[in-house]
């Protein structure tokens, strides 16, 4: 099997884990790169992206020809993390406005689509925040206290909004949407922007 | 269960805002944190920047006609449910329609049509829509959220209009010339589609002359209608489908429809008071002169003579079973209708009777406003005099023209009472006439032709609403192979030969005496006929009118709108009153 790190073919490791299954081969290597200070973020088998699954469907798969693994300090990753994040907003921001626009003006259907795809992306973001979060409490830094009143606020607005959902008071719900997790997102604008700067 | 409350509640911007509570819950109708604010963006999310109608379903305190949009705007209508409290809007500038769903749609769609039909910009209060659901749902199959485009805007740039015409749009609403007048188009070539003034289930406005009113989607029809089939001309009958106002005629207009407009009943009577608006697009024609001057006095409109014609459809070949006939209504029931609507008071019913005794003595050369004013100001009616504005003298005319006319028939019916004579003709004859010689109504469609093919002789008296033409029954009769013995008009003679084409009387003796010779003398009796059908299959049938009728318009279309397809210039130079 050969590997790849980052790219690089690593013969090195592959004389060293030679005929190991690819689940056992990255317990193995992730523990040897979180020791020398790197985090694996990405794997892939045969090329296929398999970062997150569950490892009981490709781990134990015989006659696996390639395992790519990328990896990254744990600065790369936070920074990496955190520019996600802002990528995110301006794209939530529309939609969480146009989602506010259609309630106030009736058009139901449509805004509960719209709401749908709101609440995804803000479930992805408090994801990502989370993440963050860890990141910088691995990494010892003080900044971690920054991002935590988000990981309290946006569960919080999250239940308000199933509330006014279950409630059926849009108007309401637009206000949410429009002010309170619009506020949210500026904050965390300014927050995430003051991180980098700090990790840079 | 108790209705929901509307509780005011400021928002966080310190602006008033308003919730809704109920029993089973509550919700905001207007933003909690900015309201201004809220209002603000809908105008800006719905482009409110042109000429629009915005119309709030569920206006709770009014925001959207507070705050100013980013153009001119129509207006902003606030709709409310029964339910909701008046006031509630204040004095936001905005008007505030309550009522039920089918209500606010014919409102708003009257309301869009009086502003020369403006783009709708529709906003659902979601609030509402909870806790009024059923309303706010009747009110979406028509109104639904959202902008809804002006579908005039969307026909402009059209293509020039051709001529004679291709299309005719006609509203139809049963009335009998309709028939032949479409029957009489497509037989010139030309396509008609039917608009019917009403469909399923009927809403007239209160007060509306019975046949003549349209049900609340009518404008949507014919603007469907317009919008689909792309006429050239919209042709009605007697005002039929057009309204008082002039609001369809200014729709039309904004479409580049011309308007034609056949008068073959008293203006007067049709148009009452109203000042009924119409402009230089419109072609007015009547079928008698004596109202021309009357529809001069509608707006811009240009007017002129088109008499009654002649139906292929009433030609029969039946065998006279009875000498004479005389088919007409009594008026009494229009007597009693124009007599409430006089509203005379009572002190004056004496000298209103004494009139109307009177009222067949009137000169039938002329229609009675003349001859009426004199007779008031000469002092017999002191009382009637002082107390009738001109509004009631135009009612006190109607009723000596319906009077005149009735006693005219009467007496007519008298003189043949001994003759093999039957007059057909609604309830009212009854008290006027002896039974015996009194026989239903006939349907105009059904019955009228084949009973003038069983008569020799039709007698005829013209209404006194018609000075100088001639009725329908001139043409009818004849052609079904009936002779006609008429009362004199002054047009007759343009349009028949007298003595040879149809016997005139000027008193009922004098037609007792014709009427007599004629039925007796068979063979003269077959050649009147003959002549008239020949004359009528000549030059009087209704696509000769409809064909002075387009020629005329296609002249003045030529003249004045180059963009027209018109006929040959040799063609189009013809008079307009050559029948």
């Amino acid at each position: 099997m050969h590997i790849l790190v980052n790219g690089t073919r690593r013969e090195d490791l592959e004389t060293r884990h030679a005929g190991r299954l690819p689940g056992d081969l990255l317990e193995i290597l992730g523990t040897e790169f979180f020791r020398a200070g790197q985090l694996v973020v990405g794997v892939q088998v045969d090329g296929t992206d398999v970062t997150g699954a569950d490892r009981s469907e490709w781990g134990q798969r015989a006659g696996v020809q390639e395992l790519a693994l990328l990896i990254q300090s744990p600065g790369q990753l936070l920074a990496g993390s955190l520019k996600v994040s802002l990528e995110w907003l301006p794209l939530l921001r529309t939609e969480l406005s146009a989602c506010a626009d259609r309630f106030r003006l009736g058009e139901d259907a449509q805004a509960i689509d719209a709401l749908i795809r709101v609440v995804e992306g803000l479930r992805l973001l408090f994801l990502g925040i989370g993440q963050i979060q860890r990141l910088l409490l691995n990494q010892e830094l003080a900044s971690s206290a920054l991002v935590e009143g988000f990981q309290a606020e946006i569960p919080r607005l999250l239940d308000e909004i199933i509330v006014a959902q279950e409630g059926r008071d849009w108007i309401l719900l637009a206000d949410l949407l429009e002010y309170d997790v619009m506020d949210q997102l500026s904050r965390w604008e300014e927050t995430a922007a003051a991180l980098l700067e700090e990790l840079a | 269960m108790n209705p929901p409350a509307f509780v005011a509640a400021p928002a966080r911007s310190g602006e008033p805002s308003l919730r809704l509570v109920g029993p089973a819950g509550e919700c905001w109708v207007h933003s909690a944190v900015d309201p201004r604010r809220e209002a603000q963006g809908q105008l800006e999310r719905l482009a409110a920047d042109g000429r629009c109608l915005v119309v709030a379903a569920g206006g709770g305190l009014g925001w959207l006609a507070r705050v100013p949009a980013a153009g001119p705007l129509a207006g902003v209508l606030l709709l409310e449910p029964p339910e909701s409290p008046a006031g509630l809007a204040g004095d936001c500038g905005a008007q505030v329609l309550r009522g039920s769903a089918p209500e606010l749609v014919a409102e708003v769609t009257r309301r869009q049509l009086a502003l020369g039909w403006p783009d709708l910009l529709v906003v659902h209060n979601p609030a509402y829509g909870r806790f009024f659901p059923d309303w706010l749902t009747g009110l979406g199959q028509f109104l639904p959220p959202g902008r809804l485009p002006s579908r005039v805007g969307a026909d402009s740039g059209r293509a020039a209009r051709s001529w004679p015409p291709r299309t005719v749009l006609m509203p139809d609403s049963g009335y009998f010339l309709l028939r032949e007048i479409r029957e009489a188009l497509e037989e010139l070539g030309t396509r008609v589609v039917l608009v019917p003034l009403r469909q399923g289930r009927a809403a007239a406005p209160p007060g509306a002359r019975p046949g003549t009113e349209a049900d609340v989607d009518y404008a949507d029809r014919l603007l469907q209608a317009v919008l689909a089939h792309r006429p050239d001309l919209l042709l009605t009958v007697n005002h039929l489908g057009l309204d008082r106002e002039g609001r369809i005629q200014d729709l039309l207009a904004s479409l580049d429809v011309p308007l034609a407009v056949w008068y073959v009943d008293s203006p007067e009577y049709i148009l009452e008071d109203a000042p009924c608006a119409l402009g230089e697009e419109s072609f007015l024609f009547c079928w008698e002169r004596a109202w021309l001057p009357r529809l001069a006095q509608l707006g811009r409109a240009r007017a002129w003579h088109l008499p009654l014609a002649g139906s292929p459809g009433f030609a029969r070949a039946g065998t006279p079973r009875r000498d004479f006939s005389l088919v007409c209504g009594s008026n009494q029931s229009a007597l009693r209708k124009w007599r409430e609507r006089l509203d005379c008071p009572a002190r004056l019913e004496g000298e209103l009777d004494s009139l109307l005794e009177q009222a067949v003595d009137f000169s039938s050369a002329a229609l009675p406003d003349d001859e009426l004013r004199g007779r008031l100001e000469g002092g017999g009616y002191p009382g009637l005099a002082a107390w009738a504005d001109s509004a009631a003298r135009r009612r006190l005319a109607s009723l000596v023209v319906l009077r005149a006319t009735r006693d005219d028939r009467q007496r007519l019916a008298r003189r043949f009472l001994d003759q093999d004579f039957c007059l057909h003709g609604d309830a009212g004859w009854r008290a006027l006439l002896p039974a015996s010689r009194v026989a239903p109504p006939l349907d105009y469609y059904r019955e009228l032709a084949d009973h003038y093919s069983t008569v020799r002789v039709s007698l005829n008296t013209t209404s006194r609403q018609m000075p100088g033409t001639v009725n329908q029954r001139l043409f009818d009769a004849p052609l079904a192979g009936s002779a006609v013995l008429t009362d004199w008009r002054r047009d007759l003679d343009e349009l028949f030969e007298p003595g040879r084409e149809v016997l005139v009387y000027h008193e009922p003796a004098e037609a007792l005496e014709l009427g007599l010779e004629l039925a007796r003398d068979e063979p003269a009796r077959r050649q009147l006929v003959e002549r008239a059908r020949a004359r009528i299959r000549g030059q009087h049938l209704y696509t000769h009118r409809l064909r002075s009728l387009l020629d005329c318009m296609g002249t003045i279309l030529g003249r004045e709108r180059p963009g027209h397809s018109l006929r040959p210039a040799a063609e189009k130079e013809r008079e307009c009153t050559s029948w």
